[in-house]
């Protein structure tokens, strides 16, 4: 089956940066990742008994036995291509025209026509049927009072008839098992325009129950095409429980639940900043590798703005164009615009590239214009082309030209915009396979870096950083010895200010010598009436780098990791390539794990570790200079504690002080599909957040519950304890209409130390065909970790991870 | 207290395919740890391999945790989601559709993204060989039946 519009690549052809925001505030089209539609054959479901054979090629005035007779005709013998016809009483002569009177059926392969009485005139190949007509084939079935039927070719007419055709469709992602997807419903008329079309006039079409749907599709003129898997609405209004929703004079929509391609109906939300918010999409299928939305979109308080989208997809490359242009803003009064560019391209098999751009008017614009928190939120906005080039499994090289517009719109907190990296080029290698045993890495860079502020120095920056290491890996244990020399250099335009003897030139080599090891124990345990692997995993870490001079570097990509299980491992305490921290030090950690011996997945894992420093610390960027010998102490565990219930939680520790630095606490209850209840403690003492503030305390609780008769509710609440202050609230209903969902959803969230933004968010998810009003289904599913979307088809219903 | 050093973890299949590009960090990772099983080799002919280890999904998500009273990010969590399954030479599923997720989370502020670019590579690169590990252990224990 052919998707109508442009797929996005897939993530994995895009190297480097594999996380993308969602830069238009308004969400026009269903969001669920479409799946290749695969069109599986349909099985012959054929009655086992059959009667008097009348194919045009044997004997005709056949015999009239009643229908209940045996006969040795065997509808698996039936030779392909073959036609029966079977009835009470049948009449005429064979190769002219054949009526059969009574319980009368007539048989090709696969399909099935049975009514009251049939007329069946071989030269034409045509059937008439008059009388409790019944066409069968494969899972479809239409039936009405009368039909003219070319069989061979798929030709011909049905009065009044009763629809339903069904196709299996993959499941929604691959080695999902596949799912059956029905559409059906009424028409005066209709035409049989060849294999998998039909055309149908002053129709209906809902995925629902076909006599008594909650909602249907009412066009004029209605085209259903099973081989694109697209129905054609012209002259349409969906109707949603005996209501018109909403007119389309043209409209596609997808037979088989493509997501992306079909009606864009109109959303409607409201908040605080915009006050009503309706759009009303207009989709423009160009071509099937191109296609176009126009959104226009009212906003109460604000006025009318226009967007557009437009995507494409070619065998190499694809992407999407978007523009938001709001002519004068009631508010502000000003021209307000967003602009945004994705390009990814294929150059060869081995170079790739790509292209990232997007710019808004002005600082305020997500916070006014979007209601969604995780728009809202954004701060810089990235601006980047990027060449990649594999040279082989061991070695890539890159090109990159980045900057970021950066929104301020706080003007007392005024978020420093990063540097410019103009370009950045870069290659990496790493060959495993030497001679002895040996691995040789490689890390060279050279950057230049720019500012648009006065007050930043710019300069470049090259560095060389070869790498020799032994990994020496045996089933139970690995020790692998490295070192290498990293050699960076500087060319500044302007010495760093308030430093007497600052440098613009400046040459850092520094040899880097380390050590990782590990050692894998295990045994076999009971642990609550249940038999597991259980590891023991001690790592040791050793790492030593001299201390050089470099606080006349700027800091131009450089800031300090956060102390993490992943970060205490790190080489350098410092991101970027401004500092290389000085260090003799060993980090020592300890996994344990419970694994289950059957299936090898792992229940839980705890873990426990720190770092001791030989030496005092000299290089810095920024922060105080370290006074202990000894980091905290950082504790972690997750896993299922019971059949439904998962804890996750992170403990650091100042055993010096007494004092908790920080501890994360997650607790899951999640007994079965959208039943979920989760609850949340974040702390940390001296965490320094981008508005400066110090510590975090946060209590969240959130969760998705049935509340009977196809009611479910969902919420979030997180408390700051710390300011004593609600900073997010989520509160939601969601009922399942069988085919249908509604949900409303309200969200507010703080933008500002003095400011919320307040969002309702309205949708009527009509299954498989579309969705009316704003989605909140991302929002939820970020904010209520375990939420269960409630009309995924069962097979998708995998609820948890194994 | 009954804890031995891990022996060798044989695989039960001589020859592997694993479906994913050598020039991807997963698939350069999935064969690096193959290969120090020493009882299987990959080989790149589909038809000619005992199993074949399909990749069906690994994606990457970034997701607020938390935000400061101004609205602004100040905590990521990043998801990563790794979906396989293990066929053998006919096709029947001796590891159906499973997933498996790691999860890390990292302080955020917009005025260091460079350097908090860099962090979440780490962290990705980190939960990549996290999920690698836990595959490897789900492939030690297929039995293929006789």
């Amino acid at each position: 089956g052919a998707s109508a519009a442009p797929t996005p690549a897939p993530a994995a052809a895009t190297p480097g940066r594999t996380v993308r925001d969602v830069t238009s505030p308004v969400e026009v089209r269903p969001v669920e990742p479409s799946s290749p539609a695969a069109q599986v054959p349909m099985a012959p479901a054929r009655p086992a008994a059959a009667t008097g054979q009348a194919s045009p090629a044997a004997a005709a005035p056949a015999s009239a036995a009643p229908a209940a007779s045996a006969s040795p005709a065997d509808a698996t013998a039936r030779k392909p291509g073959s036609t029966e016809v079977r009835a009470l009483r049948i009449r005429g002569t064979r190769s002219v025209e054949l009526v059969a009177e009574g319980d009368a059926e007539l048989q090709r392969d696969d399909i099935l026509l049975t009514a009251d009485a049939l007329t069946y005139r071989e030269p034409t190949d045509e059937a008439l049927a008059e009388g409790n007509v019944r066409l069968r084939q494969g899972p479809d079935v239409i039936s009405g009072p009368s039909a003219s039927l070319v069989v061979g070719e798929r030709t011909g007419d049905f009065q009044s008839p009763r629809y339903e055709i069904t196709r299996t469709k993959a499941g929604l992602e691959p080695g999902d098992p596949p799912r059956q997807v029905s559409g059906g419903g009424h028409a005066d008329v209709l035409h049989f325009e060849g294999e998998n079309q039909y055309r149908l006039e002053n129709a209906t079409w809902s995925t629902c129950s076909v006599d008594d749907p909650d909602w249907y599709i009412k066009a004029r003129d209605l085209q259903l095409d099973y081989d694109r898997e697209i129905g054609v609405a012209k002259g349409g209004t969906v109707v949603f429980k005996d209501v018109p929703f909403f007119w389309m004079p043209w409209a596609e929509f997808p037979l088989v639940g493509q997501r992306q391609s079909g009606v864009l109906p109109p959303t409607i939300g409201s908040s605080n900043k915009t006050g009503l918010d309706l759009t009303v999409p207009y989709y423009w299928n160009i071509a099937p590798n191109y296609d176009a939305t126009i959104t226009p979109r009212y906003m109460g308080r604000r006025g009318l703005q226009l967007g557009g989208e437009f995507r494409y997809l070619g065998d190499s490359y694809a992407g999407e164009v978007r523009a938001e242009w709001l002519g004068r803003d009631r508010i502000t009064g000003e021209q307000r615009t967003l602009g945004s560019l994705q390009h990814r391209q294929q150059i060869t098999s081995s170079l790739y590239g790509s292209l990232d751009i997007n710019g808004v008017s002005d600082d305020d614009y997500f916070e006014d214009l979007s209601s969604r928190v995780s728009v809202a939120s954004r701060v810089n906005l990235l601006r980047e082309g990027r060449l990649v080039y594999v040279g082989s499994p061991w070695w890539s090289a890159s090109a990159l030209v980045q900057s970021y517009q950066t929104l301020n719109s706080d003007p007392d907190n005024p978020v420093t915009t990063p540097y410019r990296r103009v370009p950045q080029l870069l290659t990496t290698a790493s060959r495993p396979d030497l001679p002895a045993g040996l691995t040789f890495n490689w890390h060279g860079e050279y950057v230049q870096f720019a500012h648009p502020d006065e007050d930043h120095p710019e300069g470049n920056r090259f560095t060389a950083y070869p790498q020799l290491s032994l990994p020496m890996q045996r089933a139970g244990f690995y020790v692998t010895p490295k070192v290498g020399v990293h050699y960076t250099r500087y060319d500044l335009d302007e010495p760093v200010a308030g430093l007497t003897d600052a440098r613009t030139s400046i040459t850092r080599t520094v040899p880097i010598f380390s050590v990782d090891s590990g050692v894998t124990f295990e045994r076999d345990a009971q642990f609550f009436g249940t038999a597991f692997t259980q590891t023991l995993e001690p790592r040791l870490y050793y790492l030593n780098v001299p201390y050089r001079r470099q606080n006349d570097i700027p800091l131009f990509d450089t800031s300090r990791y956060d102390f993490g299980f992943a970060q205490i491992f790190a080489e350098n305490r410092y991101t970027g390539g401004d500092r290389i921290g000085d260090a003799n030090q060993l980090t020592a950690a300890v996994t344990t794990r419970l694994i289950d011996p059957e299936t090898g997945s792992e229940r839980m894992r705890a873990l426990v570790g720190q770092r001791y420093y030989f030496e005092d610390q000299r290089v810095t960027a920024g922060e105080a200079l370290r006074t202990s010998r000894r980091t905290d102490v950082l504790g972690g565990f997750s896993g299922r504690i019971t059949r439904y219930s998962t804890v996750d939680t992170l403990l650091q520790y100042n055993p010096e002080d007494n004092e908790t630095e920080r501890f994360n606490f997650t607790f899951r209850y999640q007994p079965e599909f959208a039943k979920a209840l989760n609850l949340g403690y974040r702390y940390a003492r001296s965490l320094v957040s981008p508005d400066g503030t110090i510590g975090l305390r946060d209590v969240n609780v959130s969760g998705q519950w049935p509340l009977g008769g196809g009611w479910y509710g969902v919420g979030r609440l997180t408390h700051s304890l710390k300011d004593d202050r609600l900073t997010e609230a989520i509160a939601g209903i969601e009922y399942d209409g069988g085919c249908w969902v509604a949900r409303v959803a309200m969200h507010r969230f703080a933008t500002d130390p003095n400011d919320v933004t307040k969002a309702v968010f309205i949708q009527l998810e009509l299954n498989d065909l579309a969705s009316i009003g704003s989605s909140p289904v991302n929002l939820i599913k970020r904010s209520v970790p375990g939420y269960g979307k409630i009309n995924d088809p069962a097979a998708n219903r995998v609820f948890g991870i194994e | 207290c009954g804890f031995r050093l891990r022996g060798p973890q044989p695989l039960d299949f001589a020859t592997i395919h694993v479906g994913v590009s050598e020039f991807s960090e997963l698939g350069a990772l999935l064969r690096r740890q193959i290969a120090t099983s020493g009882t299987t080799t990959v080989v790149e002919d589909a038809a000619k391999a005992d199993v074949r280890l399909q990749v069906l999904a690994n994606e990457r998500e970034r997701e607020i945790l938390s935000l400061t009273g101004a609205g602004k990010v100040r905590e990521y969590q990043l998801t990563q989601r790794m979906r396989f399954q293990l066929l053998d030479k006919n096709g029947s599923a001796l590891i159906p559709p499973t997933a498996i997720l790691a999860r890390r989370e990292y302080t955020f502020d917009d005025a260091l993204i460079l350097g908090k670019e860099q962090e979440e590579n780490l962290l990705f690169r980190d939960m990549q060989s996290d999920l690698v590990q836990q595959l490897m252990r789900r492939l030690a224990v297929v039995r293929r039946p006789q």
